[in-house]
């Protein structure tokens, strides 16, 4: 306890945060794309997973092509972050978007963690005072979805 | 056949090893909400997915029957073990006699997402389901109940199993209510058999 995050300073003139992504379930744009297929072939899901794992092209294709208010394939994950931030800030920030998760490990540091779908509407709705941060934090996680964002959606 | 595998997870002790190599100390009980698990259950009934998805606090993907046609239902309908005899002859005559109709929907010209609607809750199906560790704690108390339905409980403790192998420790007090709870909070309809469960779900996937 007691150290400070070292990197990815935000905000756009906001209040005082740091962020840093400190764990991921491993390769979330290969179990989104699984489960696309799921829904519409006939495969069982740990078999396209599979499939996929050797096909990066399909995997970006498929990423690429859905659109981004369909989201329920992105729910397959789960990203955490240690956060600095005041306290009022992460309660704006769990009023309005339920499905982020936050534990304070101290006064002014927070584990915060979501699924994609979470992280991709907080930042089509504008996503505040977290934005940038968030948005940049998923770049080599998720780097479709992240290029896509970038792009506006 | 039913299979369950483990596609995809963040455990507590992952959530655990990038905060202590931070100098950050959590409790396990705080790492379970942000720990997460991610299924693929394919073979088991649409009967059983019904089931699940009233576990509202998980994420799911299954496989459409409006894309999917559904094939061979006599040989690929899941049937419970008390169907044998005369009811499993009975069972696989109407499973017969659905996929025939439904194929003759389909040829009629009646779209996938209409014809779907005569398939029986035996269809098989495929789905995903990912759940925070925590609320994977909830679907156990339930699910691995005796009072639980027995394609779902076989599946809990399928999933209890593959979570346990990957972080032993974070689900040791995972299993029935009773046993998480050390009482039976089922009150009149409790099964009885509380030491059985405590035997077994102390032992599960441990060996």
């Amino acid at each position: 306890m007691g150290r400070t995050i070292p990197h990815m300073e935000a905000l756009q003139g906001g209040p005082r945060l740091k962020l840093e992504l400190i764990a991921h379930t491993e390769n979330p744009e290969l179990i989104a794309a699984s489960a696309i297929l799921t829904t519409c072939t006939g495969k069982n899901p740990a078999r396209l997973v599979e499939e996929l794992r050797r096909r990066p092209g399909k995997v970006e294709r498929l990423l690429a092509g859905i659109p981004l208010t369909h989201g329920s394939v992105l729910e397959h994950n789960r990203l955490v972050w240690l956060v600095e931030a005041d306290e009022s800030e992460i309660l704006r920030l769990i009023l309005k978007h339920r499905f982020f998760e936050a534990t304070q490990l101290r006064e002014g540091l927070w584990l915060l963690s979501a699924n994609l779908r979470t992280v991709v509407e907080f930042i089509l709705e504008g996503g505040g005072w977290l934005r940038d941060a968030l948005l940049e934090s998923i770049r080599g996680v998720a780097p479709t979805i992240w290029r896509r964002l970038r792009g506006g959606g | 056949m039913v299979e369950v595998k483990l596609i995809g997870y963040l455990a507590p002790r992952e959530i655990r090893a990038a905060l202590e190599s931070r100098g950050i100390h959590a409790p396990l009980e705080e790492l379970m909400k942000h720990a997460s698990f991610t299924f693929s259950i394919s073979g088991v009934s649409r009967a059983l997915t019904h089931q699940l998805v009233r576990h509202r606090m998980a994420s799911y993907t299954q496989q459409s029957q409006r894309y999917v046609k559904v094939e061979d239902l006599a040989e690929t309908a899941v049937k419970p073990k008390t169907v044998d005899g005369d009811a499993e002859s009975l069972f696989r005559g109407v499973m017969e006699h659905i996929q025939d109709a439904y194929g003759r929907l389909l040829s009629a010209g009646v779209p996938e997402e209409d014809a779907r609607f005569i398939l029986p809750n035996a269809a098989p199906t495929s789905i995903i389901v990912t759940m925070t560790a925590k609320h994977l704690l909830h679907f156990f108390g339930l699910r691995c109940c005796n009072r639980a339905q027995w394609e779902i409980r076989e599946l809990a403790d399928r999933m209890l199993k593959l979570v346990r192998s990957v972080d032993p420790e974070a689900f040791r007090k995972a299993g029935p209510n009773c046993y998480q709870l050390g009482y039976c909070p089922e009150g009149p309809f409790s099964c009885g058999r509380m030491e059985e469960m405590r035997e077994k779900y102390a032992r599960l996937g441990y060996e």
